[in-house]
């Protein structure tokens, strides 16, 4: 008599629990539909003056950073630094897509906290973020020499995320 | 005394319909203030592009933002993809395609409603599969009963 009644509230709770697993279960940062896919054409005019905009032949032959940031975005000041450390030390290039920034607020931040970037690409209307899955800012995608998107990385990027996460793909294929 | 005083009160203070029907103006002046904002953005010259535009919309969830559709989210990255679906219709391209094309970058979550695949034939006949159990369990259990009744 007492299993009869069990059962059903047995099957209720295994259901919740896995639910609730699934639920919580947010979608992992460096998870992205384009990884292991070539990288979509991004063919964007030049954000800043002084440097050129953002096209895949330009990128190709080497491993290269696409970072997704705007000048009003609070977050990517936090892996600025780090990114400049990777200009300084010429350990990747690094090609930048202005995601909704107007010009005069780019050149200002750029003075102020330093510029890491081969060459910065207009994304205005924001169509090249959305070809490439991305849903905020500061995002980063690591793409091998072939024009291959080996990661993607929701977050700032800063020396421990660069160290386990980035660091071990460089030389993948 | 008190009676007489506390009736003075109501007549000299506020008309209760009054501060009502104020209170509801304010109320409607504050909601198409919101809808105006997000009546800003550009919509489609050709209603019947807007119209697919719109429909587009409500199937395509925020990101960012929990549960919402693009179609009510106020969030940047939901204008933003209201912006590209727009001008993908405006280019021609079917719902359809519009959809496969955003899946393929987002995935399957990007849906409101998981897709009817194999994987997720769990998902929707799931919880219906439940109930009729649960509905033949207690049938069970009367039938039962009715023997063991004297």
């Amino acid at each position: 008599m007492r299993a009869f009644f069990m059962t059903p509230l047995v099957i209720f709770l295994l259901v919740m629990i896995v639910m609730l697993a699934k639920l919580l279960d947010s979608p992992p940062k460096d998870m992205n539909f384009l990884v292991g896919k070539p990288l979509p054409a991004i063919n964007l005019a030049a954000a800043y003056e002084g440097l050129p905009g953002v096209n895949n032949e330009a990128m190709k032959g080497k491993y290269v950073l696409v970072n997704v940031f705007g000048s009003w975005c609070i977050t990517c000041q936090i892996e600025h630094p780090f990114l400049m450390k990777l200009k300084q030390n010429n350990i990747i290039p690094i090609y930048g897509i202005n995601w909704r920034d107007k010009p005069e607020a780019l050149a200002a931040y750029l003075k102020t906290n330093g510029n890491p970037y081969e060459a910065i690409g207009n994304d205005f209307d924001g169509k090249t973020v959305v070809d490439l899955g991305v849903t905020g800012a500061p995002e980063t995608l690591l793409i091998s020499p072939e024009g291959k998107v080996l990661m993607r990385y929701a977050g700032p990027v800063v020396d421990e995320v660069w160290a386990l996460k980035f660091q071990p793909l460089l030389g993948a294929k | 005394m008190k009676p007489a005083a506390s009736l003075q009160r109501v007549k000299r203070g506020v008309n209760p319909l009054r501060h009502f029907c104020a209170s509801l103006i304010a109320i409607t002046i504050f909601l198409c203030s919101t809808a105006h904002a997000l009546t800003i953005e550009k919509t489609l010259e050709n209603p019947k592009d807007e119209a697919r535009a719109q429909e587009i919309f409500r199937q395509i969830r925020c990101m960012v933002c929990s549960g919402e559709s693009i179609a009510d989210s106020r969030a940047d990255l939901a204008g933003n993809m209201r912006e590209v679906i727009r001008s993908k219709v405006s280019e021609g391209m079917g719902d359809k395609q519009i959809v496969e094309y955003l899946t393929s970058r987002y995935g399957n979550e990007i849906l409101m409603q998981p897709p009817l695949q194999l994987a997720t034939y769990l998902l929707w006949f799931g919880p219906v599969l439940i109930l009729l159990c649960g509905i033949g369990g207690v049938v069970c259990f009367l039938r039962g009963r009715k023997n063991h009744s004297p």
